[in-house]
């Protein structure tokens, strides 16, 4: 195609155009973001509340910092007059990615609850029924370090495996945090 | 008025743009695990579909030919991302089921095929009608595969159990080859149904089949017309 270029037409208007349909959809993003942003956060903190509920049923949730491989770990103290437990949210990865788990530990080092947050990587209706309660009642009890070989899901190895690894791992911070 | 309505009818089957003309089909393979994950992707994709229609079809004087497709692109990715965001705060379970095939709704050809082979060449009352119509075809394209996957594979229906409690489900269909396996199958209904109403099916493979054909160099060589 041997033509001569318009500047006017072949290279400002087409760029100026696309310039303001950028800026107008970045704006229309911001606007969303500032409508949304309050919403999302009420919706994650109801859900994390949730789940703390679920592990220790307590009045209060203080929220307390440990360094722990050089990373500043975020966890729960669960408060219902008199320290009820501790709580961690730990996460290992599972089939097809992380597998986030909230362990509640009560005071004397016996797990008193865990809820799996996330699973949501994991294969559907295989790897996912770890989020099974009739699972996850098994951890109640125990303490010290869960056995690696035990308390795995036929054919869900894998997320089975990413639990034990978190629920683990968080006995590992309450040891820590204990002392 | 007839036009309108043909212009809605046709994504459902003739043009069905899953069944039809096989577009969109990773997150329609990947997605269609459970009902609930089809319906929440065909809503998001025909939002996202609505919109981009309507404003492309707005704009399809405005735009300059040569910076097209980056405006399209633009217009849909706002689409998408306020989709998404709209979803993390009224909707985090489904927003969390879908994963990356909700941003991946952007480069979803569904929704580019529709604005450059549709919307940038019709009235914005006939682009929203097609947008709602092909959405409404991918969605139920989606719903069905999710409803037939998830019964086979989990026993149960939008997460209410059916056969779950006695019958060891087929864990395979929730798998990627039941998904082949559902996907052919439905393709096959469609083009049945398809041929029921005296219409042959849809080239979806050559070159001219393609929604974007009409602006596409190559659709428009002589090369291309040669396929034809």
């Amino acid at each position: 195609m041997e033509r001569k270029i318009n500047v006017l037409k072949d290279i400002v208007i087409p760029t100026v155009t696309l310039l303001i349909i950028c800026v107008v959809v970045t704006a229309a993003l911001a606007a969303t973001n500032w409508l949304t942003q309050k919403q999302m956060a009420e919706k994650e903190f109801e859900k994390k509340k949730e789940s703390l509920e679920k592990v220790i049923a307590a009045g209060d949730y203080k929220e307390q910092e440990i360094e722990h491989d050089g990373q500043k770990i975020k966890y729960y103290e669960a408060i219902d007059g008199e320290l009820k437990g501790y709580i961690f949210e730990t996460s290992a990865s599972g089939y097809g990615g992380a597998v986030s788990v909230m362990t509640g530990i009560q005071p004397d080092g016996k797990i008193a609850a865990v809820v799996i947050l996330d699973a949501s990587k994991e294969t559907k209706g295989i790897g996912d029924r770890i989020t099974n309660p009739a699972y996850l009642e098994q951890y109640k009890g125990q303490s010290g370090q869960v056995d690696e070989g035990a308390n795995t899901i036929t054919g869900a190895t894998f997320s089975s495996k990413a639990v034990i690894k978190a629920v683990n791992s968080a006995l590992e911070l309450f040891d820590k945090v204990k002392g | 008025m007839s036009s309108l309505r043909q212009e809605f009818s046709k994504g459902l089957i003739l043009e069905n743009p899953v069944l039809r003309l096989v577009l969109g089909t990773c997150p329609t393979l990947a997605i269609s695990t459970a009902a609930i994950n089809g319906m929440g992707m065909g809503v998001a994709a025909t939002l996202v579909l609505l919109g981009s229609n309507v404003v492309i079809s707005l704009l399809r004087k405005v735009i300059p030919d040569r910076v097209r497709i980056p405006a399209y692109i633009t217009i849909i990715a706002g689409f998408v991302s306020i989709v998404q965001m709209l979803m993390k705060a009224y909707l985090p379970t489904l927003d969390k089921a879908l994963g990356i095939y909700l941003p991946l709704i952007v480069v979803n050809c569904i929704i580019l095929g529709r604005a450059e082979g549709f919307a940038s060449k019709n009235s914005v009352l006939a682009s929203a009608v097609d947008a709602i119509g092909m959405g409404a075809g991918f969605t139920a394209a989606l719903v069905s595969m999710g409803i037939i996957r998830e019964f086979l594979g989990a026993g149960t229906f939008f997460s209410l159990p059916v056969t779950s409690q006695f019958i060891e489900p087929i864990k395979v269909m929730v798998l990627p080859p039941g998904g082949f396996f559902v996907f052919g199958i439905l393709i096959a209904v469609a083009n049945s149904l398809a041929r029921r109403k005296g219409r042959k099916p849809v080239d979806s493979l050559g070159c001219h089949g393609c929604a974007g054909c009409e602006a596409c160099p190559a659709g428009q060589s002589e090369e291309g017309k040669l396929n034809e």
